[in-house]
């Protein structure tokens, strides 16, 4: 019979992890993700970043990274995650997907369940896990926003946007039973339109749902995140003091 | 007031309960071993996807020892079939081996649901029942077909439906599959692959032998209770026995529940927009 010898261990603080999605593809999730990430980087924290969109992998691509390994070893050999694991600066590293895989972007519920059970095993290592999801609400994006701890939700100004962010809470709340969402605003004017696009998404959920979002920020138009794009660079990394820069730097506050 | 043993042993379930718990979103299956008297022994996890000649030695090896039991009933066939997903069914071996078919049925898809509200992943029922009456010989005979083209997670059982109170409308044997982690697609396909496998079978040919299929999903976020969700599934079968050999599912219900965004919605998403 095992008798209490020790002192129990202090209980160990929650993961964080956050979902970051939205419905509409194209939005900036990606980049907004790989930001905030290398913004916790930077500040001394240790994030890991798992790409959730596991049949046409972006994040590898955004941060210009040549993954040899992807999570699709971890579903169909066994893979450990800390295999596959790639650093991007310190206290940033990367859990590549792979791209052009269809099995992969339809993986049954157990597949689903075992790749989330793998990332857990390494989990311990991080403060922060992302998961960058799929577009849409396919099963895939459900699983891991059941999974996470935080729903991020990113929109544009656009008409699509708006509504595919609110289906996707939508659904995450009728059927998965998730009541906290936070929103980000992407690619507004101005501070006063990212705040106005939340004010009219927060009335609708709060009208039809009874659901209350929290604003995480509005980032605004700005070059260097095309351009950071285009040069598979994270812009905090190259061009941190830009609109997008100081706004990406008043969530990682929020986030820290 | 408990004594030092029951606090012992309601510690050890409250343990247990607690591991079913958080290994559920795992793909693992437990199985609860009990002592003769009925009490929790221990619990042994298998892996999904262990192979089935490992999964059985573990089976045999924990059930050649003496003293404790694993949760069966009838024959050494269907043993692998006992194995329950989690949470593990209540009852002790000797109260197990004392259910009905009906019974068995209905501890198995409370525990399938218990383990769907858990993982937020869907489970389906079949009732099949052939479209004329059968001899016991012929309906050992279909039950043993269907029993051999069962996955190693299904759960198969076979009771009197009309021996079920409350049930008025239907009667003769039914034959029930349940398959976790099924949604509508999959159980539609292993439903018609259970179907002809029965027409495959030498001795049996469609023309003779027509099964009247009733399928039911439970989709996790839809909180139904397993007998209203049962009553359900015996209405699609009452509905393809009317028909004859067919399977019946509610093809609107998931439509109907579901998070379509409203007019009224998108109006307010827009109004406000221009």
């Amino acid at each position: 019979m095992k008798t209490k010898e020790h002192n129990s261990p202090p209980p160990k603080e929650k993961h964080k992890i956050i979902c970051f999605s939205s419905g509409k593809g194209g939005v900036g999730k990606t980049s907004i993700s790989v930001n905030l990430a290398v913004g916790l980087a930077q500040r001394g924290k240790k994030v890991l970043l798992v790409d959730g969109d596991l049949g046409l992998a972006n994040v590898d691509i955004v941060l210009g990274l040549n993954a040899r390994h992807t999570m699709r070893e971890i579903v169909e050999e066994g893979a450990s995650p800390n295999e596959i694991l790639e650093e991007i600066i310190p206290g940033f590293s990367v859990l590549p997907a792979s791209s052009g895989v269809p099995e992969m972007a339809n993986l049954a519920y157990e597949e689903q369940a075992f790749l989330t059970d793998a990332v857990e095993q390494i989990i311990d290592a991080f403060d922060y896990v992302f998961v960058d999801s799929a577009a849409g609400i396919g099963d895939s994006v459900l699983w891991f926003n059941n999974w996470a701890d935080d729903n991020v939700i990113v929109l544009t100004p656009d008409p699509t946007s708006l509504t595919d962010a609110y289906a996707l809470i939508k659904v995450l709340h009728t059927q998965y039973g998730k009541k906290c969402f936070n929103l980000i605003i992407n690619n507004v004017k101005g501070q006063k339109e990212g705040e106005a696009v939340f004010l009219n998404m927060s009335t609708v959920l709060g009208n039809f749902l009874g659901i209350v979002p929290e604003f995480l920020g509005a980032i605004p138009q700005d070059t260097a995140v095309v351009q950071a794009v285009r040069k598979q660079r994270p812009f905090l990394i190259d061009n941190p003091d830009t609109k997008a820069g100081r706004a990406i730097l008043k969530i990682v506050d929020l986030l820290f | 007031m408990k004594t030092d043993t029951q606090s012992a042993n309601h510690s050890f379930s409250n343990s247990v309960h607690q591991l079913e718990k958080h290994i559920a979103r795992i793909a693992a299956y437990s199985l609860r071993i009990y002592n003769d008297d009925g009490s929790l022994n221990g619990i042994c996890l298998l892996a999904a996807d262990l192979q089935q000649e490992k999964r059985e030695a573990i089976e045999k090896a924990i059930n050649r020892c003496k003293g404790i039991t694993v949760e069966k009933s009838g024959s050494d066939k269907t043993f692998n079939k006992k194995i329950s997903l989690l949470p593990a069914k209540k009852k002790s071996a000797k109260d197990a081996a004392q259910l009905s078919g009906y019974e068995y049925f209905i501890e198995n898809l409370e525990a399938v649901s218990h383990h769907a509200a858990l993982t937020r992943i869907p489970f389906s029922v079949l009732l099949i029942q052939p479209c004329r009456a059968m001899s016991s010989t012929e309906l050992k005979y279909l039950s043993d077909t269907i029993r051999d083209n069962l996955n190693y997670e299904d759960i198969f059982s076979v009771y009197e439906a009309a021996k079920i109170h409350g049930n008025k409308g239907r009667k003769g044997v039914c034959l029930a599959v349940i398959i976790p982690s099924a949604g509508l697609s999959k159980a539609r396909k292993r439903a018609e692959e259970i179907r002809q496998a029965v027409f495959a079978s030498p001795g049996v040919s469609k023309k003779k032998q027509g099964l009247s299929v009733g399928l039911g999903v439970s989709y996790a976020g839809e909180c139904i209770g397993v007998r209203e969700f049962l009553l359900s599934v015996e209405k699609h079968l009452q509905e393809a026995a009317a028909i004859g050999d067919c399977i019946s599912w509610e093809k609107g219900r998931r439509s109907a529940n579901s998070c379509q965004v409203t007019a009224e919605e998108r109006a307010q998403l827009f109004g406000q927009l221009k």
